[in-house]
């Protein structure tokens, strides 16, 4: 039987790291924040990735690499974990580290305008050496690892000459690292020009990537088998432009959802400006966006648990917003919808063709033996009283 | 609504559990559902166990809003005595579980609910290494893929219904049985009903029919006659075959069933409900065998039921399914063209026979079974071969061989002690044939080709693969050179070095290179494979003289050769394993495949495939009867040589093998001009320092295989014949050559611009 397409949620605490895979093994990586794994308490999310992503000659790729933007909780961990540079100079010790390789990036430009931290820079400087080689129209640069594509406009910089690499909101993304794609696609909504214009600190939140992954499991099938939407930390002023441009153009099938992943860790900066003491109704158009949810949909909140307290984000009045929409069974939550000896584990959903459902569960045997990774291997175990 | 639960229709079971697998197996379940289990009665040595299982469901609502739910109730069912080694079997305890709309689902026997069909295969194999925790999760995954829609996996195709309690079975080939019902191939002897005869075969307890033929306007009453007549012998005579008529009622095309469930009829009441559900006319039916109960000897008779489904079922040729009844049917069970008591029906099992296609599916290899293959030597490693090739479905096969099994052959060769006295081939032929007893095979055998045939192109103008397992030197030969097979791919494979080494040559495309060409090539690595030099040796020492055309090959034909079965069965499988993926995707080039056994303080067995370019061919100038055969490679080495040399004459000396048997001369090797060569733009004196030596290293490595053969020179500016001076040498060679014993021809070859002239003499 044919592998089905998978959307998993890493738990990495205030943070987004999504893994998207479809039936051919393509797998699309949004945003990542890989922390220390140290205190036993974090979920290996490298060691995760290594074990799902396809490898070439022992090299372990992602096709598609999507920063939604640059902030520290949606790239901590790209300098370290994946390979920057000339992909031909991949080298054995480069594959001992586990450098994952990016197949293709996908940049937008203005939302890397604002260099705030070292993974950001290393991400902007890899597409810049990638942007430069299909400037030079080097004859590698479609090579995997050299690939790219523009998201939305242009800030300061101007790529005109590489438009043939760009997609605009409203386009349908349909060929992914160089491969098509029947069964699977994406909408991008955001980021689009108006962002140009916006001011203020959070500018960077606001022109996030927002995008509607859509899944089928046939050719034929004339509805969606699941719809997941994607925004970063994109905020309600950029969600009212979605619903507006995308309702101005008919794309409504465009805001449906199966998986919300709720903007910027379930913060309330989605339903209204902060702090939400101020500002504590929800406008109508992030409500409305909601509202395109389809049967039995979920909200996926990537951050923290969600407490009542003050904490923003998550925010507890966000929460209960989303489950005023879905109910309470329907919002999940990364840091506890499943812990395993204190250890949060992901969110996984199986996309078949009647919609999403959780993976099949793992049967035993009855056969079993332990591995070298087993913590009594690892420490000393002291047997008896008497001294040494 | 409360919903009605199969398990509440159970007792309490009223003793105690002693087998301790399963008490432990019990208090599993305690754990996993937090609580006691109820342990109840579910007869026949076994008790069930109800419990509630949770499934996920998919968000958009069930596949064909079939009802499952998250919570489903279950019923696991253990035998008392021989569980864990009988697996338990789990069953829907929800009365208005969905089944009629499911597949992988045990039609519902005995008033019992349906059981899940949990394992493709045998389930007891796959409790062996499962926990009872295991079978939970698989059941909830089960309903899952139920719910989602993946559990038929062949996609498009119609899963067909899962049966159980078999009484018998019946053997026929789908596809025949189908003929009747898509293309009348046979007589209707009322509104979608025909009849076939089948032969109850001599076993005793389960009764098994087997399809005989299907009647026909045309042998309607020969069959009747023919079926007279075995009834006429005495119940004793072991040459009376007990044949039934059975019967085949179909319904009309269009009207389909998707419904999983029938109710398998379990007697004459049940039967009639079931033909009025799927619109089968059973009325005629009913009459014919009320009235001509007579036509049947025997009291039992099979029906065969077809009916249509949505779409073509998983792993046949259409979308009608059969369900195979048997009656018992008493002359007193009818009155007025009726039948008048409730008798059983029972119902049997289908098996298909065995086709050569089945066959070569089932070995999973896909080989062109219209291929026709002419295999020379049946005897043991030839034996296996070939029976591995008939097992694969391959039975486009002639057999040749002259030889009669005797006792000794026993010890190595498929066939068994009842075959001694008998023709190899015929008896294999024989063997094939009764593999595949409902088909007609292409399989023939003979002594030998007659007089002549062989040399006739005709002969092997249809066939594809020529096998050549004669182990003998002579066959060899006469292969190698052999017109007639132009057209063909030849293999010719044979055991060496006491049994240890197996050899397969198979011949390149347009028979270059040729099997002579691929063992001449073999002995030529001897320089640099130290395994063929030792076994080569080896050979030279056992053969005990220094004669050139000593024996390579071990005979199995004398009760004096010490092999043992397991050796030659290995070799044999490897050889057919190679042959088989040649067959399904032939190599351009020529190959060698080798298997070595290495019989020392640990048995092992390595194998080495080697390929081999086309040999570059030539005739002699003089005398066209001999072949010229450059190993490839060489041309190109002279044709340096002579550039290099530029207006100077160059020259070297030749290394390979005569062959007088089939007038050809394969050169392995040339050895450059030794240093005390001398030359001019017209002459070339060939020195001989340290030419000694090397062809004895030579020598001695091929254990003699392998020799100096000849010479040659250049000529930068022509002529292309040989000059005075050349003729010279070649009488003073001749001289010395033709007294040695075998003589050896002179073979001198000039190069000049034009090309090479080889010479012969």
């Amino acid at each position: 039987m044919a592998k089905n397409a998978s959307i998993k949620y890493y738990p990495v605490g205030n943070g987004d790291s999504s893994l998207i895979s479809l039936e051919d093994n393509t797998t699309i990586l949004v945003d990542c924040n890989i922390r220390n794994c140290d205190d036993n308490e974090t979920y290996d999310v490298k060691k995760d990735l290594l074990r799902s992503v396809q490898y070439t000659n022992g090299i372990p790729y992602v096709d598609v690499f999507i920063l939604t933007h640059g902030d520290q909780d949606h790239c901590r961990g790209f300098k370290n974990h994946f390979y920057q540079g000339a992909p031909e100079k991949y080298s054995e010790s480069d594959k001992k580290e586990g450098f994952i390789r990016v197949d293709t990036m996908w940049f937008s430009p203005m939302i890397a305008e604002e260099h705030s931290n070292e993974d950001e820079d290393a991400y902007q400087q890899e597409a810049e050496r990638r942007l430069t080689l299909h400037r030079k129209n080097d004859p590698k640069k479609n090579n995997p690892g050299n690939r790219i594509k523009i998201i939305g406009y242009d800030g300061k910089a101007n790529y005109k000459d590489l438009d043939h690499l760009r997609a605009k909101p409203g386009d349908i993304v349909t060929r992914f690292n160089d491969r098509d794609q029947e069964l699977f696609s994406i909408f991008i909504h955001a980021p689009f020009k108006e962002h140009l214009e916006a001011l203020g600190d959070d500018k960077k939140n606001s022109t996030s990537i927002v995008f509607q992954a859509r899944f089928k499991n046939a050719s034929y099938q004339q509805d969606f088998s699941a719809l997941a939407m994607f925004g970063g930390d994109s905020d309600h002023t950029s969600w009212c432009i979605i619903l507006e441009k995308t309702k101005k153009y008919k794309n409504e099938h465009a805001l449906k959802w199966d998986l919300f992943l709720s903007p910027h860790h379930c913060s309330w900066s989605f339903f209204n400006d902060r702090p939400q003491e101020e500002n504590p109704t929800p406008k109508k158009t992030s409500l409305e966006v909601l509202d395109y949810k389809r049967n039995n949909a979920k909200v996926i909140a990537s951050s923290k648990k969600i407490l009542n307290d003050d904490d923003n984000p998550p925010h507890y009045e966000a929460k209960r917003e989303y489950v005023k929409k879905v109910t309470e069974g329907n919002f999940l939550n990364t840091t506890t919808y499943n812990v395993i000896s204190k250890i949060p584990q992901p969110i996984v959903f199986e996309v078949t063709s009647q919609g999403i459902v959780k993976p099949k569960q793992t049967e035993g045997a009855a056969k079993v033996a332990g591995s070298a990774g087993l913590g009594i291997v690892n420490t000393p175990s002291k047997y008896g009283n008497g001294k040494v | 609504m409360e919903m009605e639960k199969f398990s509440d229709s159970l007792t309490i079971f009223a003793n105690d559990v002693e087998n301790p697998v399963l008490q432990d197996s019990l208090k599993s379940l305690e754990r996993l559902i937090g609580d006691k289990v109820r342990i109840l009665d579910w007869g026949n040595g076994c008790i069930a166990i109800p419990i509630e299982i949770n499934v996920d469901l998919p968000s958009l609502g069930n596949f064909e809003n079939l009802d499952i739910r998250e919570a489903e109730p279950i019923i696991i069912v253990f035998d008392l005595i021989n569980y864990p080694v009988l697996a338990p079997r789990v069953y829907t305890d929800r009365i208005n579980f969905p089944k009629n709309n499911l597949a992988h689902l045990y039609v519902a026997v005995n008033n019992r609910p349906p059981a899940f069909c949990y394992v493709r295969g045998n389930a007891d194999e796959w409790y062996a290494n499962k926990r009872i925790e295991d079978i939970v999760i698989r059941i909830s995954n089960w309903l899952r893929d139920a719910a989602t829609g993946d559990l038929t996996e062949n996609g498009e195709q119609y899963e067909p219904l899962r049966l159980e309690g078999y009484s018998g079975s019946i053997i026929y080939d789908y596809d025949t049985i189908l003929s009747v019902i898509t293309s009348k191939a046979a007589f209707e002897f009322g509104d979608k009903f025909s009849i076939v005869l089948f032969e109850r075969l001599n076993l005793t307890g389960r009764h098994t029919y087997k399809f005989v033929k299907l009647i026909t306007h045309k042998n309607t009453l020969t069959t009747i006659k023919e079926v007279d007549e075995e009834r006429k012998k005495g119940t004793e005579d072991v040459t009376r075959k007990k044949y039934h008529f059975g019967y085949i009622l179909w319904n009309e095309e269009g009207d389909l069933k998707s419904e999983y469930e029938v109710n398998i009829p379990r007697s004459w009441e049940e039967f009639k409900l079931f033909c009025e559900f799927y619109c089968i006319n059973y009325e005629e039916f009913e009459k014919f065998i009320a009235t001509c109960n007579e036509l049947n000897e025997y009291v039992y008779f099979p029906v065969i039921i077809g009916i249509r489904r949505p779409s073509q079922l998983i792993g046949y040729s259409s979308n009608i399914e059969f369900i195979n009844l048997q009656f018992k049917l008493d002359s007193g069970d009818v009155k007025d063209g009726k039948v008048v008591n409730n008798i059983s029906v029972d119902l049997l099992s289908h098996n298909q026979p065995l086709t050569p296609k089945l066959a070569s599916h089932i070995s999973g290899r896909r080989i062109d079974l219209d291929n026709s293959n002419v295999v020379f030597g049946c005897g043991a490693i030839g034996s296996k071969i070939i029976m591995h090739l008939a097992r694969s479905g391959q039975t486009n096969l002639t057999l040749i061989d002259p030889d009669y099994i005797s006792p000794h052959n026993l010890v190595r060769h498929v066939l068994y002690g009842d075959e001694v006295g008998k023709n190899k081939a015929e008896a294999l032929a024989e063997k094939i044939r009764m593999i595949y007893p409902f088909e007609q095979t292409n399989v023939l055998n003979g002594p030998s080709f007659k007089k002549g045939l062989i040399d006739k192109k005709e002969t092997f103008e249809k066939c594809d693969w020529v096998l050549d397992f004669t182990a003998s030197e002579a066959f060899f030969n006469k292969l190698a050179a052999l017109k007639s097979l132009d057209g063909c791919k030849v293999v010719s494979a044979s055991i060496s070095d006491f049994g240890n080494l197996g050899i397969m040559y198979k011949e390149g495309e347009d028979r270059n290179p040729r099997i002579d060409d691929l063992q001449v090539y073999l002995y030529s690595l001897s320089a640099s494979d130290e395994n063929i030099k030792n076994w080569l040796q080896n050979e030279r020492l056992a053969a005990s003289s220094n004669n050139l055309t000593i024996q390579v090959g071990v005979g199995c034909n004398s009760e004096t050769t010490i092999l043992s079965d397991d050796k030659i069965s290995s070799h044999a499988s490897y050889f057919s394993g190679a042959l088989k993926k040649e067959m399904a995707k032939f190599s351009i080039k020529g190959r060698i495949y080798l298997n070595r056994i290495l019989d020392e303080e640990d048995y092992r067995i390595e194998t080495k495939v080697i390929s081999v370019n086309p040999f570059d061919t030539f005739k002699a100038v003089n005398d066209s009867k001999w072949s010229i055969r450059f190993k490839s490679g060489i041309i190109e080495q002279l044709t340096k040589e002579f550039s290099v040399a530029g207006k100077s004459e160059t020259g070297g000396v030749f290394v390979g093998v005569f062959n007088y048997k089939t007038n050809t001369i394969h050169i392995t090797d040339s050895i450059k001009a030794p240093i005390d060569s001398k030359s001019s733009s017209t002459l070339f004196i060939r020195g001989q320092s340290g030419l000694s030596k090397k062809i004895s290293e030579i020598e001695s490595s091929t254990g003699g295989q392998i020799g100096y053969i000849g010479e040659w020179h250049t000529h930068p500016d022509g002529p292309n014949f040989l000059s005075q001076q050349d003729m010279t040498s070649v009488k003073k060679h001749k001289e010395e050559c033709s007294k040695l014993q075998p003589p050896l021809p002179v073979f001198l070859s000039i190069i000049t611009p034009d090309g090479i002239f080889p010479h012969v003499f």
